[in-house]
């Protein structure tokens, strides 16, 4: 981030200038070095730049250090969201929001402690890195398991999110108009209803630890979705259809590169056609199923059962635990010899692309899924050890300055045929199947075994040929099952990149973005339920 | 950050001092909060947070621009509010525009801080989380776990002179017990605004308990049940349920609680008669914020009553529009019980599932609200009005209108956190039902 635009739009602040300066004295009072520069520190929060940021990490990091630590880091970090939303012809709220603030990690005797504030200054800096050290002190009691962190290098270096246009440059006005097109688009076209929006995010986080290393990253993120709704009030019936442009990691260039007009009109289309189709047959089936209802399927059959904290223990009161244990690695026939799925924090777009994780470690791409076998795991410094790996693959995420970084999911994806086959050729080869589009709903067990997805569209598929759509179809699985039937995928040129920005994990609740590559595949008698008759 | 109703006050005051628009409101919040993860019966994650956050709104006749901000310094609160205003200004006029609410009175007495929670120290939560690791590895019981600490206010101002402030806390501990093969599995999950109230050293007694119990699960064929689903399953329940009581939906035919044709289904009975389903921020269970994001008063208001829905919420804008009452969104949710124990639920049980709590619960038609979602940590059978052994997971497809149609006997009511409710105030009791459709086995446990 350039420093005049920080400047603009930073609200970095004091909160002495308001309360008077109780508790900026309360702050100094724990404060065991020189002071002298305090005046400066207090009132120069504003004209922050690389160098301050420095010096309030350094201040961090040697009070950490006096206090025992022998590993500490700080990140400081404005994350700015901005977003539209609109119904029908109406603008519903425009809102725009800076979160500052930092976090100061410490180890102390094998043992974390973390603290975090909204005020960033020099003696809350101090204030707080003491506080993490009182909390890692309480806890030593509790550290059955000392923490040992796998080595990595120290970096002095910067990453940003290739950015054609910044979305925070282009004018409010621009942004409602374009969406308002096509809103006034699904209207045109018959939508009872539309709900759209479009979401801005700006990530910037400046890291640096006890290791000497200093590392700026400057992230962006956007998406905007549209959901149409056509009712038929003379039967009580309604059905939506929303837009299958997923969230990614780019700039305004989004609204450029992607069809966001034919998405809606489509929409509109299927939303009608929703209203009449007749019901599905529930039984096994053979189904193929669409990237854009796929990938989220990949995001919880592969990317949450190959994180290893989940798959040791750590998530079991909340996320869960997996049922790829370590003992599996390299073992597990997890899905057919056509399935190879790949780790990537460096993919173009991707949700999980950074250049750096918050543990400092570089980031890289490697193997999840081999020619069908179970080969690796996602993993932080922290974690690697426990499955005899000496580096991380730099997994490990906080999604806020308040927060303690985690193992979070890097972009997991399928990686498509080198043999050239596209949906068509594969619809071809299918005698009697469901197609399935765009993804709706989902859920899965806590150690990921048994899923249920619904889709936004489901057609037949007899003797070669895309038929009539039905509707109210669920498809239900066991992962490894499910993986190991799949007989055919199709090549590069069907790739659609989906994510999800609220990956949730973690207590406190974090949420990460995720981006997952997939292609339309083909599965053999999977289970398929009629949603209508369920109840 | 946790300020007094007059440091609130005089910060709300100055942000709306440098207000320039036609009118103008701020959300003042901050908290000091405090939590430790454990796992593998040792501590993992940890941390202490000191936040504020304003959330200024600023409106030019229909038009209204929304900024939040973490920083209150002088300059950063003047930059927010011009920014508002600024997006206040881009905006297109929105029709449904409604002016920030009149000066407010009578706000209902609601107590929702309590000092010792407020006050207590990552010793005490350290000392407190020691008992449920050590009394597992006396077990030889694998321990995760959960404890978080908060006090905050959350303050409201409009240039309309309205003021409204409210302070509260909260303790919350959960904890999963398994057993070491893997097969057992155990939740206890409680939040209350009075640390008090949260007694760890029963809870994880009582979880430990459960988690042995849980071990070696049989194969349970998948079907319809006589079940009883304990509060915490009830509590999902009743939370997804609350999402669809939106009049205005419902209104447009697009709810379950729409009437083919036109209008909607208050005053119709849509679920068994022992159901009596209501808010009340004066509740001692789950005392809650006694105005709503606009700062509008809220009190009791009942949902449904002897099964027959009284009232659906509804904004300030639909209620004008569509001529009917304005109903603000409640600040708890609670379902009332009986005066039994869920022990008298399984005893007076000839044969039947007992679920403990569900996990990823997720709509699969909002016309019928059908969800879907599994069990988790333990799932048992009942026979002769006892537990016999622990069962296999299921996943489940079933509607909260079905559950709450199918009451054959509940519990009294408890303050519960569900798998998936979060923070909301709830309180729920057991319910034993004559029928849940399971609808296939998962293999977790």
């Amino acid at each position: 981030m350039q420093r005049r635009e920080f400047l603009k739009t930073t609200t970095l602040g004091c909160c002495g200038t308001v309360f008077g300066s109780g508790i900026l004295e309360k702050a100094l009072g724990n404060n065991s070095f020189d002071n002298n520069s305090n005046e400066e520190a207090l009132n120069n929060f504003l004209r922050f730049d690389e160098r301050d940021f420095r010096r309030l990490a350094d201040t961090a990091i040697f009070t950490a250090k006096n206090n025992g630590a022998s590993y500490a880091d700080i990140r400081i970090c404005k994350n700015r969201n901005q977003m539209v939303s609109t119904s029908e012809d109406r603008v519903d709220s425009i809102s725009d929001s800076d979160d500052i603030g930092f976090g100061v990690r410490v180890l102390i005797n094998g043992t974390w402690g973390f603290a975090s504030s909204a005020f960033v200054n020099e003696p809350e800096v101090v204030k707080v890195t003491l506080l993490a050290c009182e909390i890692s002190k309480a806890n030593y009691i509790l550290q059955k398991i000392p923490v040992e962190l796998s080595v990595t290098q120290s970096y002095t270096d910067t990453y940003n999110t290739p950015v054609e246009i910044n979305p925070f440059e282009i004018s409010i006005t621009d942004k409602i108009n374009l969406q308002l097109k096509y809103n006034k688009l699904a209207l045109s076209l018959g939508a009872d209803y539309i709900n759209s929006f479009m979401w801005f995010i700006n990530e910037w986080k400046f890291f640096a630890s006890s290791e000497g290393s200093y590392i700026t990253q400057d992230l962006h993120r956007i998406w905007a979705e549209t959901e149409v709704t056509a009712v038929d009030k003379k039967e009580g019936k309604f059905k939506s259809r929303t837009t299958d442009v997923a969230p990614l990691s780019m700039g305004y260039e989004y609204f450029k590169l992607f069809p966001f007009e034919k998405e809606i009109e489509n929409s509109v289309e299927i939303a009608k056609m929703k209203l009449k189709a007749p019901e599905t047959e529930p039984g096994k089936k053979d189904i193929i199923i669409h990237g854009n209802n796929l990938f989220l399927t990949i995001h919880e059959s592969c990317g949450h059962p190959t994180e290893l904290d989940r798959a040791l223990g750590y998530e079991a009161n909340y996320a869960g635990t997996s049922f790829m244990t370590p003992d599996k690695l390299g073992k597990l026939k997890y899905g057919s010899d056509i399935i190879n799925l790949k780790a990537d924090r460096t993919q173009k777009y991707g949700l999980a692309t950074r250049g750096y994780d918050d543990d400092g470690v570089k980031t890289v791409e490697w193997p999840i899924i081999e020619n069908g076998i179970f080969v690796n795991y996602q993993t932080t410094r922290e974690q690697a050890k426990f499955v005899d790996q000496k580096d991380s693959y730099a997994c490990a995420f906080a999604d806020s300055w308040s927060h303690f970084p985690i193992q979070r999911m890097p972009n997991v994806s399928l990686i498509p045929s080198e043999e050239k086959r596209s949906l068509d050729d594969l619809i071809s080869d299918t005698e009697d199947a469901i197609l399935i589009v765009g993804r709706s709903s989902w859920s899965i067990d806590m150690q990921r075994y048994n899923f249920q997805f619904t889709g936004q569209e489901f057609w037949e598929i007899k003797n070669g040929k895309k038929r009539g759509m039905i509707d109210n179809a669920a498809y239900q699985g066991n992962t490894v099952d499910f993986w190991n039937s799949c007989d055919a995928i199709c090549d590069a040129s069907e790739y659609y990149l989906g994510g999800s920005l609220f990956c949730g994990k973690g207590e406190p609740s974090q949420i990460s973005p995720v981006s997952h590559g997939a292609v339309p595949a083909r599965f053999r008698q999977i289970n398929i339920l009629n949603t209508k008759s369920q109840s | 950050m946790l300020l007094s109703e007059d440091e609130a006050k005089n910060l709300t005051e100055k942000i709306l001092s440098f207000s320039k628009a036609d009118s103008a409101s701020v959300i003042l919040s901050g908290s000091n909060s405090g939590n430790l993860r454990f796992a593998l019966n040792s501590v993992s994650t940890c941390g202490a947070v000191d936040s504020i956050s304003a959330s200024i709104r600023s409106n030019f006749g229909k038009k209204s621009g929304y900024m939040n901000i973490t920083s209150i310094d002088d300059e950063s609160i003047e930059t927010g509010v011009r920014k508002s205003e600024e997006i206040a200004k881009l905006s297109p006029d929105n029709e449904e525009f409604m002016p920030p609410p009149e000066k407010q009175n009578g706000y209902i007495e609601v107590q929702e801080y309590f000092e010792d929670t407020g006050s207590l120290t990552p010793q005490y939560i350290s000392d407190r989380v020691s008992y449920t690791i050590n009394k597992a590895i006396d077990k030889d019981l694998t321990s995760a776990g959960y404890f978080e600490s908060e006090s905050g206010f959350y303050s409201i101002a409009n240039t309309n002179n309205l003021s409204a402030y409210t302070k509260s806390s909260s303790a919350r501990f959960s904890s999963t017990i398994r057993t070491k093969e893997g097969s057992g599995s155990s939740k206890i999950d409680r939040s209350y605004a009075d640390i008090n109230l949260l007694d760890i050293k029963k809870l994880s007694d009582r979880v430990i308990e459960r988690a042995i119990l849980s071990k070696n699960p049989q194969k349970q064929e998948a079907g319809k049940y006589v079940t009883i689903l304990d509060n915490a399953a009830v509590c999902d329940m009743i939370y997804n349920l609350s999402w669809y009581l939106n009049r205005r939906s419902a209104d447009e035919g697009r709810s379950f609680f729409s009437v083919k044709g036109k209008g909607n289904k208050i005053g119709e009975k849509i679920v068994s008669d022992k159901v009596n389903f209501y808010s009340d921020p004066q509740s001692k269970e789950a005392p809650s914020s006694p105005f709503n994001s606009e700062g509008i008063p809220l009190r009791k208001q009942n949902w449904i009553t002897n099964g027959v829905l009284d009232n659906l919420y509804c904004d300030r804008y639909w209620a004008k529009k569509s001529n009917s009452e304005f109903i603000p969104f409640p600040s708890n949710t609670i379902m009332q019980g009986s005066d039994k124990t869920v022990e008298d639920l399984i005893a007076s049980t000839e044969k039947g599932i007992f679920v403990t709590r569900f996990w990823y619960i997720r709509s699969v038609d909002p016309s019928q609200i059908l969800l879907t979602g599994l069990t988790r940590d333990g799932v048992f059978l009942i026979e002769n009005g006892k537990i016999k052994h622990a069962v296999n997971n299921f996943r489940f497809n079933e509607s909260p209108v079905n559950v709450l149609s199918n009451i054959v006997d509940m519990s009294v009511s408890e303050k519960t956190v569900g798998s998936e409710t979060g923070d909301a105030k709830i309180v729920v009791p057991a319910l034993k039902l004559s029928e849940f459709n399971f609808s296939t086995i998962s293999d977790a446990t």
